[in-house]
């Protein structure tokens, strides 16, 4: 599903030239699920962005579901997104001035989907929100807010599903509902799964952990290695 | 331990609001150190709208005080005693000659030819004798003296000509011109006459001669129409002199006119064009209100957090209020300023233009009136479309305003801040009601922005209704495109509001322009006669009859006698103690056209009150009145008019009142006299003959040549004249227009600015979940096309309706839609949003998504 090659990543700022990312190679099957962890500024966001087609890595290879993003345009990475990808962030980016319904339906919608709102308003359901169709982000609590990106990422049932900390801005208690929900949403979907988590509880429900250093993958870990006595979820 | 009393208790209040004050200016001196930052939409509105104010203002009294500096110039004198069809009698000649300088002028309108008789026009000859011009000075093109043009040499007279009847005659200097009797040499061609301003239309070009070849031009004969005058300049308060001649000569029947309203035609015209530019100029900056508001507004929500750890630290509403007031006083005066100088310099750019469209140099420099008149304006509407978001701000709870947008609630503003903005609203309706010439124009213009504002917003709360309540379009940028319109936070209100009004001036001049130029161009050209022949003599009537009747082409003669008289009194009252509505003072003004009549006009108008005298009445004198100017004097059926008619005053009854239609151009009089009274008075007849267009030419050729003595007056030709000048006017109407468009481009501008950081942040997700580049211009383009479609379909609703309503009811004439200039305004209105609004968020497309993704 995803296969990263000698990943670079410079950035030039006012400062001078930064090197985010300095050799990653990385791979993750069809419906894997893995966490990728590390201190700030090892370059999980960069990779996650590179992974979505958001950010153009300096050189090396990136390959997600069969496509070369190294070769498609900006539109070209858009129809990418739109096929493929789902996206949750720490800061849930909705539309502040669209309902929780029309933020599930816009992905839906662009990919020409007839049946956008239905669809979406049967992802809000599955996420508990049933209720909340026609209220605004603002009018919604953090964790309810979250759980209509889940459900937005979620509704066009995308083959890969990346999470940035999608609970840093959370309490523990609601992080933790919206957890099981990543991961039943995950489960069922068959969605391979990339999360950048801070929290190594988070981390380790996930087949396999990658960490990063300083741009590098340092280490990665098995499930059985990080805790032999629990299955995969 | 003192006891409060009610006067300590007072003390303390006023104390505390001085020190709230104090505080407030205090905390704005603060908030001031961000500079204009947010405000660059705020100032441009203001100094926009107060710039078109103080512009017209200034190029108004610059005008009126070029007007001033040469009113002895421009009226020839410091008094004009004119007298029409007569001169004045020996007596009244050496007493003026006893008691001041005096230069004597001869005015009348008549044909002149080329030598050989291939061409002829319409002149508007003036004779003038040695003293002329008394003040000021004429100037000829090669330089010389006037009185030395003005000879007679080889027993042929010499006179000078504008360059317009040289080239249409086609004649050179030296070549002889034709005129009456008698011919001129062409001496000169004058460059500059000091007391040409006083018509706005001239009929045809100037050829000046001396007066005493006049006498040889067989021109000046019982009734026709010309005019003596005599100007004085006198060594006497004016008043004192004036008085003196009146009580000398009572009932002399001269029209008195003194320097101080030497050209009351020009002072009109530009009364009236100050007026219309300057409401028009309000429009602009009413419009820019609205991006005053939205400026306010949007700086307001801005600083949210600002003003709640304020109210969190102790902050009263009070507080808040007056510190942002005061923050927004003191940026509205930097706009106002702004305004002022671009106004106050205006003149100075303007000179050239003023000096194309009207005959009178204007006396250039800053005048403080229309400044201060701007300022107060600029203050008035700053303050009115602040007030809203000021008490917003005021009232919302600190932990609300912590709160985004959605949240918001609609807040009651307080009976206080109402009654503020009624006041302000008052003020300014009063300002410009009271600062108007024409205050009842001014009214209905206060009553027409009130009724706008009110109708476009509610038209703004419709659409968005509307595009909330409509159907899910299948077409995903259609369907983000539409509910762009009602989203929390859209600008449609203030978009629709603010361009809307502009646009709606706009189409409504676009439309009273051309329903004007179309009637006279077409309507009236296809009804009208072609010529009217002025200064018939009763003894050529049968010869001119007989002539003009069995002439090719000539379809229809219409023929009245005419003299000129003058209303004194009206039910015995002085007209000058009347108080006349400005729309009739015509009527009382001057010498107006009398004729008499034995049975009512055939075509024209029609007898709506009282009855027609019989065709053999011989009593005493009795008129038929225009019903309109009855109703406006409040006069009617057996009340009395006096007219002085060629000296001798007839007091007459009022026996019927005629509708009379001015549209058709044929012969109309306000007053018609029953027979016996005007049959022996010296006259002239006036007929009117529709001539086929490839006979005019000859028709006119046929009867100047014949009658020397007779004017051709050219339907076709004044008209274009007219139109012209309606043309001139409308420029300078669309000009200011485009201001208001031009302000209400700024506000859809600031509603874009405003909604960039959203309009960014939109996109950005949009790409994040799948949206190509096109699918994001496509959302886009639609969004503004709807916005500015749907916002010119109303102004060009609302603008029909208003022109509708000028053209209709305030000019009382045939109404024509022209769908081309609707069409035209709505497709620039739309393509302006779209570009706009494409400009305004193309940078949202480029943006990169990770920086904004990133976690904080």
């Amino acid at each position: 599903m995803i296969k990263l090659g000698d990943l670079h990543l410079k950035l030039t700022t006012d400062g001078g030239d930064v090197k985010i990312l300095r050799g990653i190679n990385f791979q993750a099957e069809a419906g894997e699920r893995v966490s990728i962890v590390g201190p700030s500024g090892s370059g999980k966001t960069s990779m996650m962005m590179i992974t979505a087609g958001l950010e153009r890595a300096t050189s090396g290879t990136v390959s997600v579901a069969g496509s070369n993003l190294g070769k498609l345009d900006e539109d070209g990475l858009a129809l990418f997104r739109r096929h493929n990808i789902g996206i949750i962030f720490q800061s849930f980016h909705l539309i502040r001035t669209m309902t929780a319904l029309e933020n599930v339906a816009i992905p839906l919608e662009f990919a020409g989907r007839a049946d956008a709102f239905e669809e979406s308003a049967q992802s809000l359901t599955s996420v508990g929100l049933a209720h909340r169709l026609t209220h605004y982000p603002g009018q919604l609590s953090g964790g309810e807010q979250q759980r209509v990106a889940m459900a937005r990422a979620f509704a066009g049932t995308p083959k890969l599903l990346l999470a940035d900390e999608p609970t840093g801005n959370l309490d523990s208690e609601t992080s933790e509902h919206v957890i099981d929900l990543l991961f039943e949403l995950s489960r069922k979907s068959g969605t391979t799964l990339l999360l950048i988590t801070h929290d190594p509880t988070i981390a380790s429900r996930c087949d396999r952990i990658v960490h990063l250093l300083n741009g590098q993958v340092d280490y990665t870990e098995t499930l059985a290695e990080v805790n032999p006595h629990t299955s995969s979820e | 331990m003192s006891v409060p009393t009610s006067e300590n208790t007072q003390r303390e209040h006023n104390r505390a609001g001085i020190d709230t004050m104090r505080l407030a200016w205090r905390l704005c001196r603060r908030e001031l150190r961000a500079g204009s930052v947010g405000f660059r939409i705020f100032l441009a509105c203001l100094a926009l709208g107060v710039a078109a104010i103080a512009g017209v203002g200034s190029v108004s009294q610059a005008i009126v005080a070029g007007l001033s500096a040469d009113a002895r110039a421009l009226l020839g004198g410091e008094v004009d005693l004119r007298l029409t069809h007569m001169k004045a009698s020996e007596e009244q000649l050496t007493w003026l000659k006893a008691n001041g300088r005096v230069s004597a002028v001869t005015e009348i309108r008549t044909m002149a030819r080329n030598h050989d008789r291939t061409s002829r026009i319409l002149i508007e000859l003036k004779a003038v004798d040695e003293n002329y011009p008394l003040f000021g000075e004429a100037k000829l093109s090669a330089g010389g003296l006037l009185k030395d043009a003005l000879t007679s040499r080889n027993g042929v007279w010499s006179g000078v000509a504008d360059a317009g009847l040289a080239e249409r005659l086609g004649l050179s200097i030296g070549d002889l011109v034709r005129v009456g009797e008698t011919k001129f040499r062409l001496a000169d061609v004058i460059e500059h006459e000091p007391d040409r301003a006083s018509q706005i239309i001239a009929l045809g070009p100037r050829l000046m001669i001396p007066l005493a070849a006049m006498s040889e031009t067989g021109l000046i004969k019982p009734g026709s129409l010309y005019h003596h005058h005599y100007r004085i300049s006198v060594d006497e308060p004016i008043k004192d002199w004036i008085a003196r001649l009146n009580a000398r000569f009572d009932n002399a029947g001269w029209r008195i006119r003194d320097y101080g309203n030497a050209t009351p035609g020009i002072q009109r015209f530009v009364d009236r064009v100050t007026l219309f530019l300057t409401l028009v100029g309000l429009t602009t900056l009413l419009v820019g209100g609205v991006g005053v508001g939205n400026s306010v507004k949007a700086y307001l929500q801005s600083k949210t957090d600002t003003i709640a750890t304020l109210k969190c630290l102790g902050a009263s509403r009070q507080l808040i209020f007056y510190t942002y007031m005061l923050h927004i006083l003191v940026l509205s005066l930097v706009g106002i300023a702004i305004g002022l100088i671009v106004g106050g310099l205006t003149p100075f750019a303007a000179r050239p233009f003023i000096a194309e469209y009207l005959p009178v140099a204007a006396n250039i420099r800053m005048y403080p009136m229309p400044l201060i008149l701007a300022l107060t304006f600029g203050i008035l509407v700053a303050i009115l479309f602040s007030i809203i978001p000021l008490s917003r701000a005021r009232n919302v709870p600190a932990a609300s305003l912590f709160r985004n947008l959605i949240e918001h609630h609609y807040i009651w503003p307080g009976t206080m801040v109402l009654l503020m903005l009624g006041l302000v609203a008052t003020t300014l309706s009063g300002l410009a009601i009271i600062s108007a010439d024409n205050r009842i124009f001014a009214l209905y213009f206060v009553a027409g922005a009130a009724v706008a504002f009110v109708a476009f917003h509610f038209a703004a709360i419709l659409v968005i209704r509307a595009s909330r309540a409509m159907p899910t379009p299948r077409y995903t940028s259609l369907r983000i495109a539409v509910a762009n319109l009602h989203r929390p936070g859209a600008p449609t209100s203030s978009i629709i509001l603010s361009l809307g009004l502009g646009l709606t001036v706009l189409v409504t001049v676009v439309l009273i322009e051309g329903n004007i130029s179309r009637q006279v161009g077409k309507t009236l050209l296809e009804d009208a006669p072609g010529f009217y022949f002025i200064d018939l003599q009763t003894d050529q009537i049968t010869e001119f009859d007989a002539l003009v009747s069995s002439f090719p082409g000539v379809r229809k003669i219409g023929r009245v006698p005419m003299l000129r008289g003058r209303i004194t009194k009206i039910n015995g009252t002085p007209v000058d103690q009347i108080t006349v509505p400005p729309d009739y003072d015509w009527i009382t003004r001057g010498d107006r056209g009398l004729t008499w009549l034995r049975e009512p006009p055939t075509t024209g108008s029609n007898v709506v009150a009282g009855e027609w005298w019989p065709a053999d009445y011989s009593g005493p004198p009795l008129i038929s009145f225009d019903a309109e100017a009855a109703r406006a004097f409040d006069i009617g059926i057996g009340d009395t008019l006096n007219i002085n008619v060629l000296g001798r005053e007839i007091e007459a009854k009022i026996s019927n009142l005629r509708l009379i239609d001015w549209n058709t151009l044929g012969i109309n009089f306000v007053i018609v006299f029953s027979p016996g009274w005007l049959e022996a008075a010296p006259q002239t007849h006036i007929a009117t003959t529709h001539v086929d267009a490839t006979s005019e030419t000859a028709l006119e050729a046929a009867v100047t040549d014949r009658f020397p003595n007779i004017s051709a007056i050219r339907v076709r030709e004044v008209l274009s004249n007219l139109n012209s000048v309606v043309a001139k006017i409308g420029t300078a109407v669309r000009s200011i227009a485009a201001l208001a468009i031009a302000a209400g481009t700024l506000v859809l501008a600031g509603a874009i600015a405003t909604n960039h950081k959203r309009r960014v942040y939109d996109a950005v997700i949009f790409k994040v979940l799948g949206a190509t580049r096109r699918d994001i211009i496509g959302a886009l383009i639609l969004e503004f096309f709807l916005l500015g479609l749907i916002t010119a379909i109303i102004s060009a609703l609302m603008g029909s309706v208003a022109a509708w309503g000028v053209i209709v009811w305030v000019m009382e004439a045939d109404w024509v839609f022209i769908p081309s200039a609707v069409i035209a305004t709505t497709v620039i209105c739309t393509v302006l949003t779209v570009a706009l609004g494409l400009v305004g968020t193309w940078y949202a497309l480029g943006q990169k998504a990770v920086p904004l993704l990133r976690n904080e």
